[in-house]
């Protein structure tokens, strides 16, 4: 138990470790996500350090070999006429005892010793010694302790198993540590074997590796922080004029169209300043040439709608006192008066959609946001279209709560987007009823419409706010709608900060779902009701029946 | 930025760490060794003797007396292996080893740790096998306290007077003689330097101990007669074992001087190889300063004087004539030499051969009853012009000391007379010299001198003076013959009467004996540290006139020279027992006169 405490009280340190260094890394990482340059720089140097570290190691090693190789071959040759020399001389003898061994031994010693300073690295130590006979004691050729340096293992080796062996050792002698190659080799004389070492000091071979060594160090970090360098340089050169032009198309989608960028030079990147230059002149003048002919047509509609607003006012008027005649007249000029009077009404209303449509577009409509309660706006509506509900005999059933549902909104235009949508839903709900529901949370209110009518087809979601647009044109009109009304709702819901959608499915009717913030302003995250009406019924649900 | 940094710092610790010369490694073996090297159970050494052999005092004490023998510098080791530790602790003998003839039995009482052997001091066995000869008289007497030592066996020497003393029957035993050789300062021939060679020397470590004395020097008693190799030779190493029946020698490149490197380089390889022999291989090879010089024939043995190829020519003195005894080489030829003319009233006569002349010593009676020296030298073959001397009083047998390679003024004769030594040249008397020319004696004169032997290399002689027997140098100062560091050797014979060279190492001597007044014949060698009689009595009468035919150098037999002598006026040959009679000679002569007998036998040197 302990165990698994102390892990619990190491994984959270670690995991607090963990979190720090993340928090202390977060700017670095950050860097590396957003600089270009920092990040070709960071891989050429890794790259390259990984290149020329193993190219580095490679021509270290290899000289380094080359050299014990050349002291080796040396060493193992002079050893070898060392102990032909020594085999020679001791061959006189065939005793261990003999009276003259000793004597042999010192001048054997003397006429094969390379003379210099062992320690000093200009002289071997020459030895002769026997693991066999204990009567015989070392002859080094040199005032040297060779007991560091001639180890059990290769007295084995040579005095035991009688072979040539090698060995590098490294030992303090005389005060000054040394490197050496020790060579031992067995010598054979009449009275039994003894052992020639000779010990040669490496420390020619092992000054000229490590100044080699650090030769490719220093060169081969030369050469990284070169190609960094490089690496930096380049990227910058690449970098830079991308950056530029990335700030200038930033200018440029921010509508600042005349930003232009620097052409120097003719190279690619030239090219690349020049034709983007080229593509922001052609954006600006399409957008200016397409922004002109918006303005022109918003201005015509605007235009037309109030000069068709005088005429009609004083066609109303003549149309009116007509209308209040009509008993007069003959049955079928009144009914001319009644079909004059109807069709005034629609083209009043089609202008009245049409000056909204102008006051959207040219971004003249404007908020008029107050706390209201939409409960009896909806109530309201609902009433305003119960001639209409009986006439098609269509019942409007509402689902409103029992609280007030309180939103900053502009009454009369949401009162205007119910109209249309329960207006919508009564013309096109074939005789079945049609739902309102109300709902709210904390940050939305929700309104949907559900007819159990004709429905929607794939795509006509969409399509359904679209101006002028009719799901089936040769459909009989009965409210006489002008196709305006969903292109209004949807800018009034906008003008909200709210969404309209719709949802509709062949044979299962429609949904339209109006979602306004509670409070002017704030951005939607989520609806309190759902599109799709919890009502449906799931095709899938159909093919298992 | 920073990674990069941290990559390189990271690649630069790889590279400094995982290259370059490691600093240490396993063993790695490379090949086997060359074959051989198995321990040989029978390299025991040589044999020796050892305290534990024996705890029977008079055996221990010979061989105690046999400790010392062996390599020089382990010989105090050797003996205190025989002493108690506290004898060891205040053993502090002077240098050298003191050969000794041991008078009868060690004397030991039982009961009585105190033993006493009585001895005569031979000679000192110095350093590089030179035993020099002492000549001491008197008896001496060494004491040794011998027993046992609490908790260790065996018996010891307990306490002794610090000397090294070696007898000669281990000397005879454990050593070998060794001569080798130095040109004579004329470079016409070698000198022989008689060393001993111990032998628990191995049979292949004897030519690097040759070539070590060689390059010492000679010992001092040659050592103003002969040339020593250049200062600074010294040998290279051991003389390894041989192969491959050669024998290959490496010296330093001072042993050729600069001036005559041809001739010192042929003078050398002679030098070594007579001073190898018996030659352990049949081929020699000479590396000097990285060349190698190959040597296989035998041409080297000529330039030894001892050296001979001929059987000895006998020859007599017969009714006044020189006659030539049958049985001997070339018998049947006429008298060389003289002329027939000159072959009358000799007494006694001296004829050698060297190189390409001939040389002829004659003391002859004139009719005034006194005698005169005749001498004569001439080319081979040809027949001498002798010259006369007249003496004033009755000689001595005359000798030659020749030039070996046959030189007149290298070449001189050599007399005694009245107790006194005499020179007389090579080429005859003259007006400038007319007469004998008494020998130098730098070193001071020896009396009586009674006889006198020249060796085969003319450069040592063998006295006899006041009946005892020297050895000298010959040696030339201003012209005049001297007589260089004669030393007494020390013989068992006394009132010595003659003597002669049977070879180039060993003496003939005749004398009393030293337990009866009775005559004999001995060899010696030259430092007289043994003795063999080859006739053990001969008679009251002394034996004089002794001469020989030294033996041929080149064969082992070292004194088996053929030797003939007198006594009184009978004349013999050593190899038989009868006087020479006129059977004897070579010429028949008819009808003899029964009181003319050979006498003066000699040899043609």
């Amino acid at each position: 138990m302990p165990l698994r405490r102390a892990l619990r009280v190491v994984r959270r340190y670690w995991r607090v470790v963990l979190r720090r260094l993340r928090v202390l890394l977060a700017p670095a990482r950050r860097q590396w996500r957003r600089s270009l340059q920092l990040r070709v720089v960071a891989i050429t140097l890794v790259a390259s350090s990984v290149m020329v570290a193993a190219f580095g190691w490679f021509v270290a090693y290899k000289s380094a070999d080359i050299l014990l190789n050349r002291a080796q071959d040396e060493v193992f040759a002079q050893g070898r006429n060392k102990r032909a020399v020594a085999q020679e001389q001791l061959s006189v003898h065939v005793s261990p005892v003999d009276a003259t061994l000793t004597r042999t031994l010192e001048n054997t010693i003397n006429l094969l010793a390379d003379g210099g300073d062992p320690t000093a690295g200009s002289g071997a130590v020459v030895t002769i010694q026997s693991a066999r006979f204990s009567s015989i004691r070392p002859y080094p050729s040199a005032n040297v302790d060779t007991s560091e340096l001639i180890t059990p293992g290769m007295v084995q080796e040579v005095g035991n198993d009688g072979a040539e062996a090698y060995q590098i050792r490294t030992a303090v002698v005389n005060g000054v540590e040394t490197k050496f190659l020790v060579y031992g080799t067995p010598v054979p004389t009449r009275f039994g074997q003894l052992e020639l070492y000779y010990l040669v000091p490496l420390t020619t071979e092992d000054r000229a590796a490590n100044q080699i060594r650090a030769t490719v160090l220093a060169t081969g970090f030369a050469l990284v922080i070169l190609l960094g360098v490089v690496a930096a340089l380049v990227t910058r050169m690449v970098v830079t004029p991308v950056r530029v032009a990335a700030r200038t198309a930033q200018r440029l989608s921010a509508g600042l169209l005349d930003q232009r960028m620097k052409v120097t030079g003719e190279d690619d990147l030239a090219l690349l300043a020049a034709s983007f230059n080229q593509m922001a002149a052609n954006l600006q003048r399409q957008i200016v040439r397409l922004e002109e002919m918006s303005r022109l047509q918003r201005r015509f509609t605007s235009d037309v709608s109030h000069e068709l607003r005088t005429p009609l006012t004083t066609v109303r008027m003549a149309a009116d006192l007509i209308f209040s005649e009509r008993e007069d007249f003959d049955p079928a000029v009144a009914r001319s008066a009644e079909l004059l009077q109807a069709e005034l009404d629609r083209f009043e209303s089609l202008l009245t959609d049409l000056l909204e449509i102008s006051r959207f577009d040219a971004g003249f409509a404007a908020l008029d946001s107050e706390h209201a309660d939409l409960n009896p706006i909806v109530e309201r509506v609902t009433e305003g279209l119960a001639g209409l509900a009986e006439r098609v005999g269509v019942t409007v059933v509402l689902h409103l709560p029992e609280s007030p549902v309180i939103a900053e909104i502009d009454p009369r235009r949401v009162e205007r987007v119910l109209r249309n949508l329960v207006g919508n839903a009564v013309e096109h709900a074939e005789g079945r009823p049609v739902q309102v529901t109300v709902a709210s949370d904390d940050a939305a209110v929700a309104i949907t419409v559900r007819d159990h009518g004709v429905g929607l087809k794939p795509g006509e979601e969409r399509l359904v706010f679209n101006r002028f647009w009719r799901a089936d044109p040769s459909r009989a009109r009965q409210t006489g709608g002008t196709g305006l009304g969903l292109s209004i709702s949807v800018e009034d819901a906008r003008l909200h900060g709210g969404w309209l959608e719709a949802w509709g499915a062949p044979g299962e009717g429609s949904q339209f779902r109006l979602t306004l913030p509670v409070r002017a302003g704030d951005r939607l995250v989520a609806a309190p009701l759902p599109l799709i009406p919890r009502d449906r019924v799931l095709p899938t649900a159909e093919v298992t029946l | 930025m920073k990674r990069g940094l941290l990559a390189a710092v990271l690649a630069g610790t790889l590279l400094a760490g995982g290259c370059g010369i490691p600093d240490d490694t396993e063993v790695r073996p490379l090949q086997p060794g060359p074959a051989g090297g198995e321990i040989n159970v029978n390299a025991q050494g040589a044999e020796r003797v050892r305290r534990e052999d024996t705890s029977v005092v008079k055996d221990f004490v010979t061989n105690y007396l046999a400790a010392a023998a062996g390599e020089q510098k382990s010989a105090v080791d050797r003996v205190k292996e025989f002493l108690s530790s506290q004898a060891q602790a205040t053993f502090r003998p002077p240098d050298g080893i003191k050969v000794i003839r041991v008078i009868g039995q060690p004397l030991a009482n039982p009961d009585d740790p105190n033993v006493t052997i009585k001895y005569r001091e031979i000679g000192v066995l110095k350093a590089k096998g030179i035993l020099e000869p002492v000549n001491k008289p008197e008896e001496q007497t060494a004491r040794f306290n011998i027993g046992a030592v609490n908790g260790q066996s065996g018996i010891f020497v307990r306490e002794l007077a610090p000397a090294l003393l070696l007898s000669d029957t281990a000397l005879k035993r454990y050593y070998k003689r060794q001569t080798i050789y130095f040109w004579n300062q004329e470079r016409s021939g070698l000198v022989p330097d008689v060393r001993y060679m111990p032998t628990s020397v191995p049979e292949s470590a004897r030519p690097t101990e040759v070539i070590d004395w060689l390059t010492s020097g000679p010992q001092p008693s040659i050592a103003s007669l002969v040339e020593a190799l250049p200062d600074d030779t010294k040998p290279i190493g051991n003389v390894p074992a041989v192969t491959n029946q050669t024998l290959q020698i490496s010296l330093p490149g001072q042993v050729l001087p600069q001036d005559d490197q041809p001739g010192a380089l042929q003078r050398l390889q002679q030098q070594l190889r007579w001073s190898l022999r018996p030659m352990p291989a049949a081929t020699l090879a000479l590396s000097i300063e990285h060349q190698t010089y190959t040597y296989t024939d035998s041409d080297y043995l000529n330039v030894n004087p001892a050296y001979q190829q001929t059987e000895p020519e006998r020859f007599a003195v017969y009714n006044g004539q020189i006659v030539r005894l049958a049985q001997s080489y070339r018998s049947g030829e006429p008298v060389p030499i003289i002329r027939p003319q000159d072959n009358r009233g000799i007494v006694s006569a001296a004829l050698v051969v060297s190189g390409s002349r001939s040389y002829a010593a004659l003391v002859v009676s004139e009719r005034d009853g006194k005698q005169s020296l005749k001498v004569g030298a001439a080319g081979t073959g040809d027949q001498v012009t002798l010259t006369r001397a007249r003496l004033s009083g009755t000689p001595g047998r005359p000798v030659w000391a020749r030039s070996p390679n046959g030189t007149d003024p290298g070449t001189n004769g050599l007399i005694t007379m009245g107790g006194k030594l005499f020179s007389f040249p090579a080429g005859g008397f003259s007006s400038r010299r007319p007469g004998l020319t008494a020998v130098q004696w730098p070193d001071g004169p020896l009396a009586a001198v009674t006889a006198v032997a020249v060796a085969p290399d003319a450069h040592r002689i063998a006295l006899i003076a006041g009946g005892r027997l020297y050895v000298a140098g010959l040696g030339l100062g201003d012209g005049v013959l001297q007589v260089i560091t004669p030393r007494a050797i020390r013989t068992e014979l006394r009132n010595l009467t003659a003597v002669t060279w049977s070879s180039q190492e060993w003496l003939t001597l005749s004398g009393l004996k030293p337990d009866a007044d009775r005559y004999a014949i001995m060899d010696v060698p030259i430092d007289g540290s043994e003795y063999s009689y080859r006739q053990d009595d001969l008679g009251s009468n002394p034996v004089t006139n002794l001469t020989s035919r030294p033996a041929n150098a080149a064969r082992s037999d070292e004194n088996s020279g053929a030797v003939a002598y007198m006594i009184g006026s009978a004349a013999y040959d050593e190899q038989k027992t009868a006087r020479m009679a006129v059977d004897d000679l070579a010429e028949k002569i008819a009808n003899p006169p029964k009181d003319k007998l050979p006498t003066s036998p000699f040899f043609l040197n």
